[in-house]
């Protein structure tokens, strides 16, 4: 019975948890009551994080022929050299860690290849350069207990449930809870705004939630996937490939981590490159699979809800090595 | 020997001094490995001062670095008892009822676990804990060398600086302190456990630990303490004794006016509307069922079967499931209102039902092994 102090992958919150090792080497997780942003409490991604964990470890193969990982990274990056760079992406969706969308991005650039997106480019670079780092400010968790008037942006708690008693101690408090439709007026002087910045979110309601924010406002975008935060803050954007992949401009991608919902895009691409812990969907139409560390085996950091840069708790640097070794075998 | 109660110490100096009381525990522990008597040790391990896991060991290496009590340490180790060894684990009196009542659940043979029982007047959530330090006395928490509760009194303990020291009474007034459901707990020495040790009934100038025996396993501990000559001790006095009950009795007391103003608000209100309130927020996590001691029904639980997210009853059948099922044998441990991701009181409205059915149908989880009269079908009824 081994505790690894870790951090769920499900959302930006990065709850705090434990991954126990029993002897028969099952998985499964516990409650971290000392972690800060959650005091041990899980939505219920938390909960089964375990099942997904003991899913299948991802195989390297080519053309779904299960091979050893040196062949399939050096047909990986015989093909990437293939394509028209500006007929590639690279899509990393914030299920990695800092370390490795950094290496990721790294190996993009010894490409040639400058279509990077994190998902979110579409909406990141609708906004002023200047006002980008209001979209991953951390703010704690407690000041909106503590606040006397949040509004809720287009912005629905139960798709962040450990948000909700957060929101519900500070009404408690005597806070001013106001739920705000998109487009709707309101006024965000001294308040605690909470929205989601998500693939799905419209750009315009981004912009507009920052250029109507005083200096007396604090924004807090909620982020669907584990470390949206520090690929934003590593520059990973710039090309919104998700709409690119759609109509048939991207060609060839290689994509980090994918998170489930986005099956559709990938079918018709003439090359798919996946880097990932698990068997997917995704994974079963790539055309080379790559596999890295189960994301609590992770050597590397990501950037929580706060803005602070947390260990993931593992100590495998396999998912960073890839990208580097592909360039540099 | 059994009914016996003795002030005891560990002969060796480094454990009486690290231990929180006079160290006996660990001697005992270790006693227990070095004579054969238990297989493991399931304990809980610090990593800081304010974060604890459970640990199984054998070696007595680590039994010795695990001694000194951890009060930001909420677990409940009952749910970590391997099967088919013999183990000893440190039990606060909920752990020990815990583990009483996956007993009678068939998880384990009750003859295999040792419950060195542990005096408690409550752990303490570790998160409020860390902000109490920053908050009450604006001291960087990381100073902090350890967390002592004392005559009323909350103390952290710092090797630079002094100490840190606030009445209980007012740290909880400012809403730290122990969880809500230590404030209310009304069982204070484990006697449900094979040894019940702590340090209430010891004259303030001796560093000892009181030891009552309470079953035969207790008693091959303590003979194992003996023989190995780990320990030292003397009977415990009439005054010793008598000041321990008369502390029990006031905390006893302490948390009964507790639960009163906690539990009796419901009392004024119309309690359907609460509930219904209460549980409209549940998401169905799971979570509470998960860290529940006493509930051991697997993935095909009525609960979870009937209380799908998505039902359109006004009120969550999940929740209704298990208030039932727990009515009788809820042993107000905590864990579920702990783990709670939407804050709702569950401990409190579990045991409100369970304290109901106690003084109705006389029935006390977690004390012996009799089987939860409501779970037992009648003679002769099919
Ligand atoms: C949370 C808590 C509250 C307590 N409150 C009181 C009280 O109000 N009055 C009183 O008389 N005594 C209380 N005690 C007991 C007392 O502090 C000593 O632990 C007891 O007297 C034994 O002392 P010792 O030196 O013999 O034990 P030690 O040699 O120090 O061994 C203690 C053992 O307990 C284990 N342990 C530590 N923390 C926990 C925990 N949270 N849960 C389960 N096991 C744990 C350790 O791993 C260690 O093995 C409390 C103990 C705890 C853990
Ligand atoms: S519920 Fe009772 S026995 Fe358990 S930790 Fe709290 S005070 Fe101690
Ligand atoms: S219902 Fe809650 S308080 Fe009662 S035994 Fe289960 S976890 Fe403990
Ligand atoms: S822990 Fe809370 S939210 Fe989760 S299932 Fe239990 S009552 Fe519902």
């Amino acid at each position: 019975m081994e505790f690894i102090p870790s951090i769920c992958p499900g959302c930006c919150i990065n709850c705090g948890l434990y991954i126990v090792r029993d002897e028969d080497g099952g998985i499964r997780i516990d409650y971290r009551k000392s972690s800060s942003v959650n005091e041990g409490k899980l939505c219920r991604f938390g909960v089964e994080l375990g099942d997904l964990y003991s899913q299948e470890h991802l195989k390297a193969t080519v053309n779904g022929k299960e091979v050893d990982f040196n062949t399939a990274k050096k047909e990986a990056l015989k093909r990437l050299k293939k394509t028209d760079p500006r007929s590639t992406g690279f899509l990393a969706m914030g299920n990695s860690t800092n370390e490795e969308i950094r290496a990721f991005k790294k190996l993009a650039g010894e490409l040639g290849i400058r279509n990077i997106d994190c998902g979110l480019s579409k909406q990141i670079l609708n906004v002023p350069e200047a006002a980008r780092n209001y979209l991953t400010a951390g703010v704690p968790l407690r000041e909106i207990e503590q606040a006397e008037k949040i509004l809720l942006i287009s912005f629905n708690p139960e798709n962040y449930p450990l948000i909700i008693r957060r929101l519900l101690r500070a009404e408690r408090n005597g806070a001013e809870l106001l739920k705000v439709g998109s487009g709707e007026p309101y006024v965000g002087r001294g308040a605690i705004i909470v929205s989601e910045l998500a693939p799905t979110s419209d750009p315009a309601s981004i912009r507009q939630i920052i250029e109507e924010a005083d200096d007396t406002a604090t924004i807090l975008f909620m982020k669907p996937y584990a470390n949206l935060n520090g690929a934003i803050r590593l520059g990973f954007y710039g090309f919104d490939l998700i709409e690119a992949i759609r109509s048939d401009e991207i060609k060839s991608l290689f994509l980090l981590d994918p998170p489930p919902g986005y099956e559709d895009i990938f079918h018709d691409l003439e090359l798919l490159v996946v880097q990932s812990d698990h068997e997917s969907e995704v994974t079963e139409m790539a055309d080379i699979t790559l596999p890295s560390p189960r994301f609590f085996e992770r050597r590397g950091t990501v950037v929580n809800v706060e803005g602070d840069v947390l260990p993931v708790g593992g100590d495998s640097g396999a998912g960073v090595e890839i990208p580097s070794k592909i360039i540099f075998p | 020997m059994t009914g016996q109660s003795y002030l005891a110490w560990a002969k060796d100096p480094e454990i009486r001094k690290r231990g929180g009381s006079g160290g006996f525990v660990t001697a005992a522990l270790i006693a227990g490995i070095k004579e054969g008597i238990i297989d493991e040790v399931l304990l809980v391990r610090r990593i800081d001062q304010f974060e604890s896991v459970p640990y199984l060991t054998h070696d007595p290496e680590e039994v010795k670095s695990a001694s000194s009590p951890q009060l930001a340490a909420p677990l409940n180790l009952s749910s970590y008892i391997p099967r088919g060894v013999k183990v000893a684990v440190t039990t606060k009196p909920c752990d020990a009822r815990a583990i009483i009542e996956r007993a009678k659940r068939g998880r384990f043979e009750l003859e295999d676990v040792y419950m060195v029982g542990l005096n408690c007047g409550g752990t303490m959530p570790p998160v409020s804990t860390v902000a109490s330090v920053r908050d009450i006395f604006g001291v960087d928490p990381d100073t902090v060398t350890g967390i002592e509760i004392e005559r009323g009194e909350l103390i952290f303990k710092r090797d630079r600086g002094e100490d840190l020291t606030i009445s209980i009474d007012e740290a909880e007034k400012k809403g730290y302190g122990r969880r809500e459901s230590c404030k209310y707990c009304n069982t204070n020495i484990p006697e449900m456990a094979d040894l019940a040790c702590g340090n209430w009934g010891v004259p303030s100038d001796q560093r000892a630990t009181f030891v009552e025996i309470l079953s035969a396993k207790g008693e091959e501990l303590f003979e194992a303490a003996k023989k190995t000559s780990m320990i030292e001790f003397e009977d415990a006095t009439q005054k010793e004794l008598e000041k321990r009950l008369k502390i029990d009795r006031r905390m006893r007391e302490l948390a009964n006016r507790r639960w009163d103003e906690v539990a009796g608000v419901l009392d004024e209100m119309d309690r359907l509307a609460y509930y219904i309130n209460e549980f409209s927020r549940c998401i169905h996590c799971e979570s509470c069922k998960i860290v529940c001691p006493v509930c051991v029904c697997e993935a095909d639980a009525k609960c979870l079967d009937m209380g799908q997210g998505n039902n359109h009853y006004r009120i969550s059948l999940y929740n209704m499931i298990r208030l039932f099922h727990l009515m009788d044998s809820c042993i107000g441990c905590g864990q579920c209102e702990d783990v709670c991701p939407v804050d709702i009181p569950l401990t409190m409205i579990h045991q409100r039902f369970e304290r109901r059915m106690e003084e109705m149908i006389g029935y006390r989880p977690g004390f012996d092994l009799q089987k939860p009269p409501l779970q037992k079908p009648e003679e002769g009824v099919k």
